[in-house]
């Protein structure tokens, strides 16, 4: 439904979005995962026909983004990140310039209005400004206006942002439920999101994509240094401290009192290692963990990991110049 | 492209804006009609005590004309109020991001947009133009052939600053700056028909510069095509200028 090939886009000499490759089949919700600035809106521009890509191919719907932008809008539904809309007109007469403006044909447009309407449970509202309605409102006002052509591909830029929870499991819900139907690209930086929502995460971060998965296989896929917990008593933290970064593997120790936070290599070695050489020591072991791998630690992984190189300055970034 | 059109035409009949600004409009126009009434009595109750002189009667140049040049001229001052808004509020709430998204071409936004502001200068001309001719009509009598180059050439000298309104509201998100442009450019184009020189050179290559010369022509009654291609011709230049200043997000290499 949406493929993309060595997508960039180069903003004057910074390079917003590196070599992006995917494809994403009908049905899919994805979200897109990064920090601030990683490139997802970019991308999402792209997409949407906003500007065009720089080099490379994107195509959605079975066209293409740059050459048949036209018929792209056509099958597309988009909702900017800060739901821009027309403060002086009501839902309804929002909608209606929506529904009109996207081609919905006259006849339908009644019809296309009233389930946009339903869909977003915006029955309460339908006649007041939108200036006077609250943000929850606005995003479903928002969301309204992407699906009122019943387009094939919905694109949403962070669909949850600003909402309380209460409204932010709504919006939740109506997604998975625009999912049945529909195409999804999701972006958020919020984890809990994705893993609730989406089939499959992209991870971008400094414009290249670092990882793509199932939330479930993203969570179980590990860390590149494993989080164990260690409890040690009988001897002065400092000392036990000190003695831990001694064995080989450990990264990095943090004390809290008896407890000792630790980086390591790995964990199936490591844990009978630091068993052992704690007892050899005796002191007294009183708890010894690898901890639970959230979604959120591979995510804060793999970003630290992507920083890392960009910022290592060695190689500095390739930058395909002289056009 | 109709959605935009209807969408616009309704922004402007929602808002105090355009009803303060056509109020403000009628209300010097109307003045302006008692003035030269007052003027144009005198003159033509001479006339009737001298029969002798009764050709110095001019109705359409003593009554009409100055009332007419003076609907010309307040546009400069009117249409830059009236033309602020159309790309610059949308671009600073970022609705013409969503806009771009849609399924319609530059083109359809930009006319659309540029006749929304048109009618309204247009129902603006009319109300004000209307009462002025009727009333003299009943009166004295007038000229309907000359009536017709000056509806033509309010309506040319209106697209034109429109569309020059326009193109200055589609270079920046603040409408203040968009206005400013706007009068400072109307402004400046109507006093180089005060720089004789410049002028005297000008008329060799491009005409006269003036943005209300080519009007006065028509003010009085004469078609002339160059004056014609003079309003045209600014008008399509700055529909296509902001057509590519709306295109230019893609510019970025």
């Amino acid at each position: 439904m949406i493929t993309a090939s060595s997508l960039c886009k180069r903003f004057g000499d910074k390079l917003a979005v590196d070599n992006l490759n995917f494809g994403i089949e009908k049905g899919e919700i994805v979200g897109f995962l990064g920090p601030n600035a990683a490139g997802k809106t970019t991308t999402m521009r792209m997409l949407t026909c906003y500007f065009p890509p720089s080099e490379g191919k994107a195509t959605v719907a079975g066209f293409d983004v740059y050459t048949q932008s036209l018929q792209v809008r056509k099958n597309v539904g988009y909702l900017p990140e800060h739901v821009p809309l027309y403060t002086d007109m009501t839902v309804r007469e929002y909608l209606e310039f929506a529904a009109a403006a996207k081609g919905v044909a006259h006849v339908d447009r009644k019809k296309a209005i009233a389930t946009a309407i339903e869909r977003c449970s915006l029955e309460s509202v339908e006649d007041q400004l939108i200036g006077t309605i609250s943000r929850g409102y606005r995003q479903r006002v928002g969301l309204g206006q992407a699906i009122i052509s019943e387009p094939p591909v919905l694109i949403l830029d962070e669909p949850t942002v600003g909402l309380d929870p209460a409204q932010i499991r709504e919006i939740r819900e109506l997604i998975r439920e625009l999912g049945q139907k529909s195409t999804i690209i999701l972006s958020t930086h919020i984890l809990p999101e994705v893993s609730m929502t989406c089939s499959r995460v992209i991870i971008i971060a400094n414009g290249k994509i670092q990882a793509q998965d199932t939330p479930q296989n993203l969570s179980s896929r590990g860390l590149s240094l494993v989080p164990i917990t260690v409890g040690v008593a009988g001897a002065a933290p400092a000392e036990v401290q000190e003695f831990l970064k001694t064995i080989q593997g450990v990264k990095k120790v943090e004390s809290e009192g008896e407890t000792f936070r630790l980086e390591t290599e790995n964990d199936r070695e490591m844990r009978p290692r630091l068993a052992r050489a704690i007892i050899e020591k005796g002191w007294d072991l009183l708890e010894l963990h690898a901890r639970q791998v959230s979604l959120e630690d591979v995510f804060l992984d793999i970003v630290a990991q992507s920083d890392k190189s960009e910022g290592a300055g060695v190689t500095p970034e390739p930058v395909a110049g002289g056009i | 492209m109709l959605a935009i059109l209807t969408k616009e035409i309704r922004a402007y009949y929602n808002s105090s804006m355009a009803w303060v600004l056509a109020a403000c409009y009628l209300f010097v126009i109307g003045l302006m009609y008692v003035i030269s009434i007052s003027e144009f009595a005198p003159a033509s109750a001479r006339a009737a005590a001298n029969p002798m002189g009764a050709g110095e009667v001019r109705v359409m140049e003593q009554l009409i004309y100055p009332v007419v040049w003076w609907m010309a001229f307040l546009l400069i001052l009117m249409v830059p109020l009236l033309t602020m808004r159309l790309f610059a509020e949308e671009k600073r709430s970022g609705t013409l991001e969503l806009l771009f998204t849609y399924p319609l071409t530059e083109f359809q936004i930009v006319m659309a947009k540029f006749l929304a502001a048109l009618s309204v200068v247009v129902l603006m001309l009319f109300f004000a133009g209307f009462t002025t001719i009727m009333f003299t009509w009943r009166l004295v009598g007038v000229e309907w052939p000359t009536i017709g180059t000056i509806c033509l050439g309010l309506l040319l000298v209106g697209s034109s600053f429109v569309s020059y309104g326009l193109w200055a509201s589609s270079l920046s998100g603040n409408q203040l700056v968009a206005a400013v442009v706007t009068f400072g450019g109307l402004f400046a184009t109507w006093l180089m028909g005060f720089m004789r020189d410049f002028v005297n050179q000008a008329k060799e290559l491009i005409g006269d510069p003036s943005n209300l010369a080519h009007f006065d022509n028509m003010a009085r009654g004469q078609l002339n095509s160059h004056d014609v291609i003079y309003y045209v011709g600014w008008t399509v230049l700055f529909l296509f200028l902001t057509m590519h200043m709306l295109a230019s997000r893609k510019w970025s290499t």
